[in-house]
């Protein structure tokens, strides 16, 4: 308290320091001490309360925004599903299989003979040769015996006897989807999903 | 007790050793007011921990079914802001008036129970036990609670010089509690039965009843209540999984389970405010029955106990100004509403703690809802007025007033601000 | 004093809730703690993306498409496990107990589910995600997917023999996909974070190692070209009934490999479909004996030694004995007067010993060497063959003679493929590729077009020498291929017959390998095409069978590659005197 005082306020007379401290010891009152504290405290409170209150909605903001990143990532994951979807249509298209197949429908045939026409001079170069049916390619394979996958042992699973009047109710938890109504247990070719 | 750790003055030369500590404890709780600001303050240290916690509980909920995190923390600012222009009212209101009201404010109780269990029901978690009211629910129960404290401390007001009898002990305070327990056990709310049922039980302890009649009532009451949680295989699931959450984490244990869990995670200054892990979904409930969970998790060890002590100060001062009350109907109503929260915060406190069964009892002034907010901060407002009342505080209080009034002018003229 | 007894009680009461809470947060949170965690954690992986393998336009032969996993969280599948296993079992055609058990994964009895177990790994994302739907529209949860990316072959079967594939696991198995593994694997991350109720905590423990993605790998294959060479080559296997077949083409100047097939070959998308015998490349593996087509190394040996010249003229016998061993021609002749054009175009075996009794056998063996026959070329397939050339001290006098005309020694396809694409390339030997750029292996060798070698074996003179005499092969009314002829250009080649030895008698057993090797045009060679079929079962001969595959995939490479006829006189060299 007593650096509060501030010397250019207060007229120092030179001659007299002893009577400045007098006078400054003099000048505080007891009893004033009290009358600061509620408030500061009070104040200190409310800071207090402020910044938890802050920081309380900063992390309730944080949660929003985790909401906003999962719906946001979950719109990507689509859209990235859709891209590949069509990417993966475009590959189907573009197979050698496919055009070979496409072309093969429409009547054509590799031409036996290769020839170029220069289009400046209208030249032509190699023996232009028409196609004949005999230039036709299988495009598609001889059928085949059976692969491997038909021939495997089924695998066995011993089942406890199911308890009356449940059995009924297996086929239908699946909903319609599960029209192919094999039932679960004892499937095995596990290839396909892997 | 934090609200005297910080005494309000202190004088030069004090001895700064345990004893003289304690002594001056002891001068300042001793003081008339002391009552009267420890309530005060703890109320509304609990009402901001509980709006705080309610935000920080319900956000992922209310941002995950409302598309709005501030959801039910707005709603339950709004309870609080109707909630305190009645608690202001309730502190001023006069004794005469308050015992008029009791007997309607019984009865309107009793009706609402009542039309519960009729087309204006709603059930929530299987329990029947809430009406509602166009936007609102509301649950009758809390306010009949409340009501019947008023009403048991009137009759017995009245009748001070006919308790010796059993029969004036008995009519027509125990048939209208029992109606009203009764009710509420139709709805099938178990804890709620349990608290009005721990109230009653606690007036006729504050009026004298002889303590074998206690022995015989709480026997009776097991027996009942071991009946009623037998009946219903999910009550049984709750109850019985209490003692080890753990054993069926899976069902019955869940709720408890996660509780404990969060609470642990906590230590001893928790998580930091917000960062709950639990409250993102396992824990059902969190921002009405098990907020008490979220606050251990997120405040820790320090948050907990802060929790308890300050429902010890309410209990403290509540019980104090009892005590001080030279009218009867002050102590006999004062008694019940420290019972009646009092039994509120142990039972939620010791189902979170899984030294209780679940029941779905939510933490006085802490806990999400309106409907328990209200009747709660209101019969703290007439403790508070109480206590005001009391005739040495009301002395203290007008000297103070005076007191101020000089300060005043003295600031104004001779004292430059800066030494203020 | 009622009242007193009851403070007193409350205040036990919460001196016992303290006294808990101390107990539960102050001295033992550790135990349960750690549960809370445990309960909270997920940890799964970040599966890197697989590199692409391209053909030499970037046109993608394997690529990752983003398929699935499908995993459960088995605290929340848990109690309805046995209906989500159906519909999973069901739609997923897995083994129903399987998914059972994952359902229903646990840290061990008694402890808390673990909150991540697979249910299945790369399943084709709309697949997955039917499924994923099935099982929430059932109103179970607990059960969601991931990126998991799943090897696609958008060209099935083209070049899988040279690709490889990957097993269930995703580990590679064979071919381009498991030498190169390193490159195209990367690196997997993982990622591990707090969840509550099936939300993400953002303020909880998150940590996440982003995967590192493979490089992808590109080929000098054309996957057109390997298309219609594997289609073509399918086609004349089935019809002569062969047992295999293969055929390359070479970018001459280059030697790049624009195109190596196999047959039978396999669909890459489901290699377990396919016998195990079928998956690799048999171009590579395979080893026999060449046959005529080994003529033209031994005749521009010759030429190449000063020994011969194309019009160098030869008194062919009808036959050419050997100790007890007698030398014929396929076909059947009296004393004929052949030049050494004309043994190459008739394909004269006794010629073609006489011819090479001016060479000493280090000569032969020096020429056949440096063809790389016996050498492996290294282009960065596992289980590439030597093949089998005789050191010249163990020759006797049959070797040479054998030798001479592609009996007594054995080579796999590409060794013959490069031998004569170095007659093309004006006598240099270009190490092949099939790796564009340059990529190192498993085991550490460096490959591909950029580290390609080149040494001469014979000068461009006898080098252009050969060609003309190859150009009298196809030539109509000289030679033994005129079928593989193309209208309008010059076409070098050779053809070859070759008795094979059989597996289990350890002797020629009628079986044949027949070959067609050759280049175009023949002055300017542009690629080199070899083709050889194993063991046709219609008397196939090299002429009749592989030329026309050798003619469709030259005209095929010719067009597509707009290579214009070089217009010159086509060579007329005498066969006959």
């Amino acid at each position: 308290m007593s650096s509060l005082v501030n010397p250019g306020r207060v007229r120092v007379p030179r001659q007299a320091p002893s009577a400045i401290e007098r006078a400054r010891l003099a000048l505080v009152p007891t009893r004033t001490v009290r009358a600061p504290r509620a408030p500061f405290a009070v104040l200190v409170a409310l800071l207090l309360g402020a910044g938890v209150v802050g920081l309380l909605m900063f992390n309730t903001h944080m949660q929003q925004a985790s909401f906003y990143a999962t719906s946001l990532q979950q719109r990507a994951d689509a859209l990235a599903a859709k891209r590949q979807a069509l990417e993966m249509e475009v590959a189907r298209l573009r197979d050698p299989q496919q055009l070979a197949a496409a072309g093969r429908k429409l009547g054509m045939v590799v031409p036996p003979v290769p020839a170029f026409i220069d289009l400046r001079t209208g030249k032509i170069s190699g023996i232009p040769t028409p196609a004949t049916s005999e230039d036709t390619m299988r495009i598609t394979s001889l059928p085949a015996g059976l692969p491997e996958e038909f021939n495997k042992k089924p695998r066995y699973i011993k089942l406890p006897p199911p308890p009356a009047g449940n059995s009924v109710q297996t086929q239908a938890d699946d909903g319609p989807a599960s029209a192919g109504g094999t039932p679960a247990g004892g499937r095995n070719n596990s290839a396909t999903a892997r | 007790m934090s609200a005297t750790a910080h005494p309000g003055e202190r004088t030069f030369g004090e001895d700064a050793g345990i004893r003289g500590w304690v002594a001056t404890m002891r001068r300042h709780l001793d003081r008339p007011l002391t009552p009267y600001y420890l309530l005060l303050g703890a109320t509304a240290l609990l009402l901001a921990i509980g709006l705080v916690m309610v935000l920080s509980a319900s956000s992922v909920d209310g941002f995950e079914k409302h598309g709005n995190s501030y959801y039910w923390a707005l709603k339950q600012l709004m309870w609080v802001v109707v909630a305190f222009p009645c608690a202001w009212v309730a502190t001023k209101i006069p004794l005469r008036t308050l015992r008029f009201l009791a007997w309607p404010g019984l009865l309107v109780a009793v009706v609402m129970l009542a039309l519960t269990q009729t087309g204006l029901g709603v059930e929530v978690n299987g329990n029947k036990n809430w009406l509602g009211l166009g936007p609102f629910q509301v649950q009758p129960s809390e306010v009949a609670k409340f009501a019947m404290v008023l009403w048991c401390a009137d009759v017995y007001a009245r009748k001070d010089k006919l308790l010796g009898s059993w029969w004036h002990l008995m009519i027509p305070v125990i048939p209208v509690a029992g109606l009203i327990t009764g009710l509420v056990l139709v709805g099938g709310d178990l804890g709620t039965a349990l608290v009005m049922f721990a109230i009653t039980l606690g007036m006729l302890w504050v009026i004298g009843v002889p303590a074998r009649l206690f022995v015989g009532a709480v026997s009776l009451v097991s027996v009942a209540a071991l009946y009623l949680a037998a009946s219903s295989d999910e009550r049984l699931n709750r109850i019985t999984s209490f003692a080890d959450p753990f054993k069926d984490f899976q069902s019955s244990g869940w709720q408890a389970g996660h509780g404990i869990l969060g609470m642990a995670s906590g230590g001893l200054f928790g998580k930091g405010i917000g960062a709950s892990q639990q409250k993102w979904g396992n824990l059902p409930e969190a921002h009405t029955d098990f907020i008490f969970a979220v606050l251990g998790e997120e405040l820790g060890l320090a948050g907990t106990l802060l929790v308890l002590v300050l429902f010890l100060t309410i209990a403290y001062a509540g019980l104090r100004v009892a005590m001080q009350a030279e009218n009867l109907f002050v102590r006999y109503a004062t008694a019940g509403i420290v019972i009646w929260l009092t039994a509120h915060a142990i039972i939620n406190i010791g189902m979170v703690l899984a030294l209780l069964p679940v029941i779905g009892i939510p933490l006085p002034l802490v806990s999400y809802g309106g409907s328990s907010l209200v009747p709660e901060l209101v019969a703290l407002g007439l403790v508070i007025g109480f206590a005001r009342s009391e005739p040495n505080a009301a002395g203290e209080l007008r000297r103070r007033r005076s007191a101020r009034k000089t300060q005043r002018a003295v600031n104004a003229g001779a004292v430059p601000r800066r030494w203020s | 004093m009622r009242l007193r007894v009851g403070l007193i009680v409350i205040a036990m009461v919460l001196s016992v809730f303290g006294v808990r809470l101390v107990q539960l947060q102050g001295l033992d949170p550790k135990a349960y703690a750690a549960r809370a965690d445990a309960a909270g954690l997920v940890k799964l992986p970040l599966p890197a993306t697989r590199g692409e393998i391209t053909d030499r336009n970037g046109v993608p032969l394997a690529e990752s498409v983003s398929g699935l996993m499908i995993f459960a969280d088995p605290q929340r599948t848990r109690p309805n496990a046995e209906k989500i296993a159906r519909i999973l079992a069901n739609r997923l055609e897995l083994d129903y107990f399987d998914v059972l058990d994952a359902l229903r994964k646990s840290n061990g009895a008694g402890k808390p589910d673990l909150r991540f177990a697979y249910v299945a790994r790369r399943v084709p994302e709309a697949t997955a995600l039917a499924a994923v739907a099935a099982v929430k529209k059932a109103g179970f949860q607990g059960v969601d997917t991931r990126p998991d990316p799943v090897r696609f072959y958008p060209a099935k079967d083209v070049g899988a023999n040279l690709l490889g594939f990957l097993g269930a696991d995703g580990k590679p198995l064979a071919g381009l996909e498991m030498m190169f593994e390193k490159q195209l694997a990367g690196k997997d991350g993982s990622e591990s974070y707090e969840v509550g109720g099936g939300n993400r905590i953002p303020l909880g423990e998150n940590t996440e190692v982003k995967p590192v993605n493979g490089k992808d790998l590109t080929l000098t294959i054309d996957r057109d070209v390997q298309f219609y060479a594997q289609r073509v080559l399918r086609t004349t296997v089935q019809n002569s009934r062969a047992e295999s077949g293969a055929a390359i083409a070479i970018d001459t100047k280059t030697g790049d490999i624009l195109a190596l097939a196999d047959y039978p070959s396999y669909d890459a998308n489901d290699a377990g479909a396919a016998p195990k015998a079928d998956r690799g490349s048999r171009a590579l593996s395979n080893v026999y004996e060449p046959g005529s087509v080994e003529k033209v190394l031994t005749t521009s040996a010759l030429i190449d030694a000063g020994k011969v010249t194309p019009r160098t003229r030869i008194r062919v016998p009808a036959n050419l004995p050997i100790g007890s061993d007698v030398i014929n021609d396929y076909f059947e002749h009296s004393l004929i007067k052949l030049t050494l054009a004309g043994v190459i175009a008739k394909s004269s075996n006794i010629g073609t010993v006489l011819a090479t009794r001016q060479f000493k056998p280090e000569q032969l063996w020096g020429y056949l060497d440096k063809f790389g026959l016996g050498h492996r070329a290294g282009i960065g397939l596992a289980g590439e063959t030597r093949g089998l050339l005789p050191k010249p001290a163990d020759w006797t006098e049959l070797t040479q003679a054998t030798i001479s005309f592609g009996q007594g020694l054995s080579v796999n396809a590409l060794q013959m493929a490069t031998a004569i694409n170095a007659v093309a390339n004006g006598g240099e030997l270009i190490s092949p590729s099939l790796i564009k750029g340059r990529a190192t292996t498993g085991s550490g060798v460096e490959v591909g077009s950029d580290v390609a070698t080149r040494h001469r074996v014979i000068s461009p003179q006898a080098a252009s020498a050969a060609a003309k005499m190859m150009e009298m092969v196809v030539t109509q009314g000289a030679g033994t291929a005129p079928g593989a002829g193309i209208p309008g250009y010059r076409v070098a080649g050779k053809t070859g017959t070759a008795q094979q030895v059989g597996k289990t008698c350890k002797c020629y057993d009628g079986s044949l390998a027949v070959s067609f090797a050759g280049f175009a045009p023949a002055d300017d060679p542009r690629f080199t095409v070899y083709v050889v079929i194993q063991k046709p079962k219609n008397g196939g001969s090299g002429g009749g069978t592989a030329g026309p595959v050798f003619r469709k995939v030259m005209s095929y490479l010719l067009q597509k590659y707009a290579v214009p006829p070089t217009n010159t006189p086509p060579a007329a060299l005498p066969v006959e005197w």
